[in-house]
C-alpha cells in the first residue's frame, strides 16, 4: 500500500524547526521533513496508509493500544518543534495523499497561516480544568440551600405516591441549583483568567464517564514563555482561597504548543461535546 | 521556586496530563487544517464513549479495590 503525508505543523521558512529534520516521524521508520512553499514550511512524515487510510484510521483509533501511544508520539514531536520556534501546531491524524496536496494548502491558506503564526509567536497553551464532583455538590446543595431542605424533610413526611413525585422534583431543583452554580464559577474563573493572559477559550462543560459524579470545563489559556511561571503562581495562590469542600477542584496542566489557538477562523470551542 | 506552594496547596494540583486532556487537545473538532484523511466527528465521538468506559472502570476499579492494599494510583497509570 502507498503512503501518506502526515502533517506536523506549519512554521516561517528559515525558523529553526528545521533542527529536527531528519528524526524519526509518528512512525519511525520514516523521517521527519519539511516541504516549502509560500515563505512557509510544512513539517511532515511519511506514514503507511495501511495504517492511517480512511478504514484503516478509523479502526485503528478506536484501539487504544494504539491511539495512545500514536498521540503521545505526535504530542512529542510537535512539543519539540514548538520548543525551537514558533509553529501552529496541527491536530492528530491530519493526513495527505501526496506533497503536492500539502504545499497546495501552504499556498491556499498562505496570509491566514502568517497571521497565526504572528499572533503564537513566543506564546504557550496553558489549560486550566475545572472539575467538579457532583456528589460533593448535591450534598451542600441538599444542606445550603432552604427550599431544598424544605423539600426533602417534606418527602420524609408524605405517603410513598406523593413522595415519588416531590422527589422527582427535588431532583430537579437540585441539578438545576447545581447546574447555576457551575456556570458561575467557571464564568467567574474565565473573567479572572483573561485578565492575566492573552486570550482563553472555553470548552463546554464535559463528562468523562456516565457513572461517575465528576463534570468538567478546560479553558485553554494563551500565555507569553515569560509570563508561564508568574501565570501559574497566580493560580495558584488564587486557587487557595477555595475550600476544598466546595466539591471544586482546580488542574493546572501544560505548557502545551497551542493546540487550542491553532484555529483557522476564530471559532470558540462549543463545538467540543463529549459523551455525557 | 513554585513547587512547594503546589505542594501545599490543596485545592490546585499541576499533575502531569491524562490521555483525557491530551485527546482533548488533539481531537478538538474545530477546524485547524483538513487534511485529505482526518479523525471524522463520528470516530471523536466513539473514542470519547470508549474512553468514558474505560474511565468509568478505573473509577469502578478504584472504589472495588479502596480497601486492598492494591494502590489505584498505579492502575490509573497503567491505564491512562
Amino acid at each position: 500500500m502507498d503512503n501518506g503525508y502526515y502533517l506536523y505543523a506549519i512554521a516561517k521558512e528559515h525558523s529553526k524547526a528545521i533542527d529536527f529534520l531528519g528524526c524519526p516521524g509518528i512512525d519511525p521508520q520514516y523521517p521527519i521533513m519539511s516541504l516549502t512553499h509560500a515563505e512557509l514550511i510544512a513539517i511532515v512524515s511519511q506514514v503507511p496508509l495501511s495504517q492511517f487510510g480512511k478504514e484503516a484510521l478509523a479502526a485503528n483509533v478506536q484501539d487504544f493500544t494504539w491511539l495512545e501511544p500514536q498521540a503521545r508520539a505526535h504530542d512529542g514531536i510537535v512539543r519539540q518543534l514548538a520548543s525551537k520556534s514558533t509553529i501552529i501546531p496541527i491536530r492528530f491524524a491530519t493526513v495527505y495523499y501526496s506533497a503536492d496536496n500539502v504545499r497546495q494548502l501552504l499556498v491556499s491558506e498562505k496570509d491566514q497561516f502568517k497571521q497565526l503564526l504572528d499572533k503564537l509567536d513566543g506564546r504557550w497553551e496553558m489549560g486550566v480544568t475545572i472539575d467538579f464532583d457532583k456528589e460533593k455538590l448535591r450534598s451542600s446543595i441538599k444542606q445550603s440551600d432552604s427550599q431544598v431542605s424544605e423539600l426533602a424533610d417534606k418527602i420524609e413526611r408524605t405517603k410513598p405516591g406523593t413522595a415519588y413525585l416531590l422527589q422527582k422534583k427535588l431532583e430537579t431543583q437540585i441539578s438545576s441549583l447545581m447546574d447555576t452554580y457551575i456556570d458561575s464559577k467557571v464564568q467567574l474563573i474565565a473573567d479572572r483568567l483573561s485578565q492575566l493572559c492573552i486570550s482563553v477559550s472555553q470548552g463546554a462543560l464535559a463528562s468523562p464517564g456516565n457513572e461517575i459524579n465528576l463534570a468538567y470545563v478546560t479553558i485553554a489559556c494563551l500565555v507569553d514563555q515569560n509570563k508561564i511561571d508568574l501565570f501559574q503562581d497566580e493560580i495558584l495562590d488564587w486557587g487557595k482561597t477555595y475550600p476544598p469542600e466546595a466539591g471544586m477542584t482546580i488542574r493546572l496542566t501544560g505548557p502545551w504548543p497551542p493546540y487550542t489557538f491553532s484555529s483557522l477562523n476564530e471559532t470558540n470551542r462549543e463545538t467540543v461535546s463529549h459523551v455525557n | 521556586m513554585s513547587t512547594e506552594k503546589k505542594r501545599r496547596n490543596p485545592v490546585i494540583t499541576n499533575d502531569n496530563f491524562t490521555l483525557l486532556d491530551l485527546l482533548d487537545r488533539l481531537l478538538y473538532k474545530g477546524v485547524v487544517v483538513r487534511g485529505d484523511l482526518t479523525i471524522s466527528v463520528a470516530d471523536v465521538d466513539l473514542i470519547y464513549l470508549q474512553l468514558s468506559v474505560l474511565l468509568t472502570s478505573v473509577a469502578k476499579f478504584q472504589e472495588s479495590c479502596a480497601s486492598s492494599p492494591f494502590s489505584p494510583g498505579i492502575a490509573k497509570e497503567a491505564l491512562l
